[in-house]
């Protein structure tokens, strides 16, 4: 079990992705004012933010994820149940980016921070890493995808005691705050991080996919 | 007849300020508000729009047109009432239930707004019964529904089902959109048109009204 509350500079954050979600190929080829636009956003997180995560040793029994989740766990001698956020001061920092009726800097805000949120399940992969050197650890698997259903999101929840770093679910079972993201890894010696995510999927109309298949 | 090629320039390169200033001169040189919106804003949303198809254009751009359009756009509105420019049709666009993310569907939003069409924006993780009474209260040409996860796309049929026990199926086209959906879920559910992005959404909203 490990729990942390961090700061941005704490974080690894990789730009290229933010600017890769704007369908851009390289993260040179963005315009100036796009640039400016990301790092004042940034700049105005770094102050404010403190992304949390926190990762306990449960079991898959009560929860339901299917195929492609169940071969990324395979081997598993023990399951490992995590959240990670971006925090609730992110949240209301974008809040007010919102309130300020620019639709170019909440489309940035928005994609900044799924990167922070990304880069914070980073930081808690390190920190399994760390606690189970000497093993093999799974990538991280999340309910909502790969037909997983979304209401294990209680089950996974109720674990956690309480201590879910300010997470809370919704009636739909969505988390507040936004950015924030939930989930299971498997540890063991069998274990292997399996591609997941965008090396797998053949989706050609995905916005990530969007250049390429203009190339084509 | 005056030009005013700058209005359209600014808009494509989504300099809000410059379209502002191009709007207000336009109209001190006695430009008619219809003529603005007609030849030069939405001319420009649509050569955004096929610069982003040939990919030379990117979301941002998008989304930086469509700011500098609404720039524009407010400063022609209080000309434009009673001025016999009409809308190009109204959109209710709303994420389905279990689903929060909304930046997609505020993109398709913000263009469909530059193009000239009305839009109210429900919001995001919105359940059958709400979207019903706001087709039931708003009476849209065009609902617009939003699904990023696997698991929740399915509510869209949930929400066509519920329109069609309200009796409302037939008064209002749909059209739907999202990383997981496609042509075939689209016309699995029945609705009427899909679009794999927001430039394609305001092409296929056109079609449909």
């Amino acid at each position: 079990m490990d729990s942390r509350r961090m700061t941005m500079s704490d974080l690894t954050l990789d730009i290229s992705e933010i600017y890769r979600s704007m369908g851009y190929p390289d993260p040179d080829s963005p315009p100036e004012d796009m640039k400016s636009i990301v790092e004042g956003l940034l700049e105005r997180f770094r102050p404010v933010c403190h992304p949390r995560f926190h990762y306990i040793e449960s079991t898959v029994e009560g929860l339901s994820p299917k195929g492609i989740i169940m071969k990324g766990l395979s081997g598993a001698e023990k399951y490992l149940l995590f959240i990670a956020t971006a925090g609730m001061e992110f949240q209301e920092e974008i809040d007010r980016i919102s309130d300020e009726g620019d639709i170019v800097k909440v489309y940035a805000a928005d994609l900044i921070g799924s990167e922070i949120a990304e880069a914070t399940v980073r930081e808690c992969m390190k920190a399994i890493e760390a606690d189970y050197s000497g093993t093999g650890v799974s990538n991280s698997y999340s309910p909502g995808y790969c037909g997983w259903v979304l209401s294990d999101q209680r089950e996974i929840f109720s674990r956690f005691g309480g201590e879910t770093c300010g997470v809370t679910l919704n009636d739909s079972c969505l988390m507040y705050p936004i950015k924030s993201v939930s989930g299971i890894i498997s540890v063991g010696a069998e274990v292997e991080k399996r591609e997941y995510g965008c090396a797998i999927c053949g989706r050609k109309d995905c916005y990530k996919n969007r250049l390429k298949r203009i190339k084509k | 007849m005056a030009e005013f090629p700058q209005l359209h320039d600014a808009i494509l390169t989504g300099n809000m300020n410059n379209a502002i200033a191009a709007t207000k001169e336009a109209v001190a040189s006695g430009a008619e508000p219809g003529d603005l919106v007609n030849n030069y804003m939405i001319k420009a949303m649509e050569d955004i729009g096929a610069k982003f198809e040939a990919g030379q254009a990117y979301v941002p751009n998008l989304l930086m047109a469509a700011r500098a359009m609404k720039g524009a756009l407010d400063v022609l509105k209080p000309m434009m009432q009673g001025s016999g420019v009409t809308s190009m049709g109204k959109v209710l666009i709303a994420t389905v239930k279990g689903d929060l993310h909304d930046i997609g569907k505020n993109l398709v939003a913000s263009m469909l707004e530059g193009c000239g069409f009305e839009v109210i924006n429900l919001g995001v993780d919105q359940s059958d019964q709400k979207i019903v009474d706001a087709v039931n209260q708003h009476h849209p040409d065009i609902l617009a529904l939003s699904a990023l996860l696997t698991t929740t796309m399915g509510n869209m049929k949930v929400v066509i089902d519920a329109l069609t026990a309200a009796g409302l199926r037939d008064s209002v086209k749909i059209m739907v959109g999202g990383a997981p959906i496609s042509e075939a879920f689209a016309k699995e559910i029945g609705a009427d048109g899909y679009s794999a992005n927001a430039n394609e959404a305001v092409a296929l909203a056109k079609s449909l009204i």
